[in-house]
């Protein structure tokens, strides 16, 4: 087997068959075969941080999503996978302190990244506090994923204006309530924060304001924040 | 010796690997942000043998400011694309990537994924392309940039799309960037869709002053697979601007404008063969939708009088911009010179 191109980050494992014998596939409910599709799927490991603890997931599908690997092949399932085309945002985690619809990005790009998930935040986190007090009437389902993109609201602006926080909702429908109580809970995490001292910067965000350069382009030594030690890019051995 | 199975995926850091990876394996597919992609992997209708996944290549996501023009690279994502310094030099093409998905799908939706979403000439049914940055883009008269190993192309965003609404890329070939003439910020665009939360439109529409060479360009989208201009309500409307004063005197110049940009939607489209409309609206809603948005736009773009001054203002933050943003590309590491051929790069 030849070396990988030095451009090949992820390395190359190979390819598994469909259907029989797959160790984690749940048969018949996803990546059903097309007619024209070939009979082995295409798939690589990964290795990224997730909530701060470096992860290796071997064998995964080139089109996997982010969110079936934090669910099905990590056990993380605080993001829920709700309509699995973008429109609902159950799905959001943070990828390198971005917000990002986890059933629409492909694990590939999480490779050598940090991740956040709603399991990143324990007791006494005053977003899911005042997500609790203002929404706990429903069923739930939405929040973790409204948490999130309302801790990068905070982060970016502490004291955001009505118009603002119902931006940041408006990719997140919920079944149980009308977007009131949310409202209110972002305001009351906003003053939480606020009389805390904390000014919106929790732990695990990166917050981006809008002084901030527009040439984001991203540096691939050292995209995430500085909290545990980074898996560099190229450095994924080729197997086989 | 060559790798013995294709690879299945691939991040190319440069370009010149990401276009040679293209040549050498055709069965890769380009991956940006995924957000049209992934829909149709999640939904079981793609299975690609492998990925090319562009975002992270430094030279492809950023914006350029030139004296003569602006450079947006093709993997910028439309989260990129609503910060302060876009919205203030390029107003039309800020909003309309602030209209696409939500905040979350904003930040992996790239400028490329958007031209080339959709099917390619003579495939199957399209699922609706997201096309909604092209209305602004051909009002903005950008050009397209395409690399292959075949060298580089040029060609104006609109010539991108065969009849049938498909892309028309070569194999082996990468949008790199868009190509904008730098203007003021006298430009607008509207969205009307079916429901006020995000999504996809029944009608966009983007409208382009140019006070400097006295010209006005619009164009609407979201009827069809491609947004097409709507050049008689623009020559109409740059004979009813009093220019020197910086006014328009009739009061009625908006309303015609708007019935006139209405009438584009009659006009034999770029965007296909009948029937082709994405269309979940009556002929007549969308009518009066885009009569609505033009005499909206037209407003907030050139108000009766008094804007000769942010004509002014707008060169100055340009001026800055520029300044600005290439010390802070030295500053940073990043490339300096945009994804077009050297042949066109300006210093
Ligand atoms: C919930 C939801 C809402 C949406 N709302 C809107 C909307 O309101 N308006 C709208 O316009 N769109 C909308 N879209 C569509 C989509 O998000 C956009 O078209 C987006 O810009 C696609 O970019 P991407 O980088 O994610 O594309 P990808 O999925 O990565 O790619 C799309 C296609 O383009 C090709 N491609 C990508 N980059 C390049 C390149 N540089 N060179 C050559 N080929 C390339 C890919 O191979 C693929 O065929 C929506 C999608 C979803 C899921
Ligand atoms: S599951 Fe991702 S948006 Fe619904
Ligand atoms: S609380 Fe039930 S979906 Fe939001």
């Amino acid at each position: 087997m030849s070396e990988a191109p030095d451009h090949d980050p992820l390395g190359v494992s190979g390819s598994y068959a469909v259907g029989a014998g797959d160790p984690w596939l749940p048969e018949g409910t996803r990546h059903e075969q097309p007619a024209d599709g070939p009979a082995t799927l295409a798939t690589v490991p990964i290795r990224c941080v997730v909530n701060g603890d470096p992860v290796e997931v071997p064998q995964v599908w080139v089109a996997d999503s982010l969110l079936f690997v934090l669910r099905e092949r990590l056990g993380l399932t605080g993001a829920k996978d709700g309509c699995g085309e973008g429109e609902c945002g159950a799905c959001v985690v943070l990828l390198d302190g971005e917000p990002v619809l986890g059933c629409l990005t492909p694990a590939l790009a999480a490779e050598g990244s940090y991740v956040t998930t709603v399991e990143a935040y324990g007791e006494g986190d005053e977003v899911s506090a005042a997500l609790a007090a203002h929404c706990g009437a429903g069923c739930g389902y939405c929040l973790p994923g409204i948490g999130l993109s309302v801790r990068t609201l905070l982060a970016r602006q502490p004291e955001p204006s009505e118009s603002a926080i119902r931006e940041s909702l408006s990719g997140h429908l919920c079944r149980c309530l009308p977007p009131g109580p949310f409202v209110d809970a972002v305001r009351e995490a906003s003053e939480t924060r606020a009389a805390s001292g904390l000014g919106g910067s929790g732990a695990h965000e990166v917050g981006l304001d809008e002084s901030q350069s527009l040439n984001i382009a991203p540096n691939p030594q050292q995209p995430g924040p500085p909290q545990a030690s980074r898996i560099a890019h190229q450095a994924v051995a080729p197997r086989g | 010796m060559p790798p013995s199975a294709p690879l299945p995926a691939l991040r190319p850091t440069g370009l010149e690997p990401a276009v040679e990876a293209l040549a050498a394996d055709p069965g890769l597919r380009v991956l940006a942000g995924g957000s049209e992609l992934m829909v149709l992997a999640n939904a079981g209708r793609l299975r690609p043998s492998g990925f090319l996944l562009i975002d992270r290549i430094p030279e492809l996501r950023g914006v350029w400011f030139t004296e003569q023009e602006i450079i947006v690279g093709a993997a910028t994502t439309c989260a990129d694309l609503v910060h302060a310094d876009v919205r203030a030099v390029l107003p039309a093409l800020a909003q309309a990537a602030r209209s696409i998905g939500s905040a979350a799908l904003r930040t992996r939706a790239t400028v490329g994924g958007n031209l080339a979403s959709g099917k390619r000439p003579g495939g199957g049914p399209a699922a609706l392309p997201g096309r909604d940055l092209l209305t602004a883009l051909i009002a903005l008269g950008a050009v397209a940039v395409c690399h292959s190993m075949a060298g580089w192309r040029q060609i104006q965003v609109a010539e991108l799309y065969a009849r049938d609404g498909g892309v028309r890329l070569e194999p082996g070939e990468l949008i790199t960037a868009v190509r904008l003439p730098a203007g003021t910020g006298q430009q607008g665009f509207m969205k009307i869709g079916t429901r006020g939360g995000p999504g996809r439109p029944v009608l966009t529409l983007a409208l382009v002053v140019d006070p400097a060479t006295r010209q006005v360009a619009c164009a609407l989208g979201g009827h069809g697979p491609v947004a097409a201009r709507v050049d008689h309500a623009g020559v109409w409307l740059a004979d009813h601007v009093d220019w020197d004063a910086g006014a328009i005197p009739d009061p009625s110049t908006y309303q015609t404008f708007a019935r006139l940009v209405a009438e584009g939607l009659l006009a034999p489209m770029t965007a296909g063969p009948a029937g082709a409309s994405t269309s979940r609206v009556s002929d007549e809603y969308r009518r009066q939708a885009a009569e609505v948005c033009a005499r909206r736009a037209l407003v907030r773009a050139l108000p009766p009088s008094g804007w000769l001054e942010q004509v002014k203002q707008y060169q100055i933050k340009a001026e800055m911009m520029r300044a600005r943003s290439a010390l802070e590309r030295a500053e940073r590491g990043l490339p300096s010179a945009p994804p077009v051929p050297a042949a066109g790069r300006t210093a």
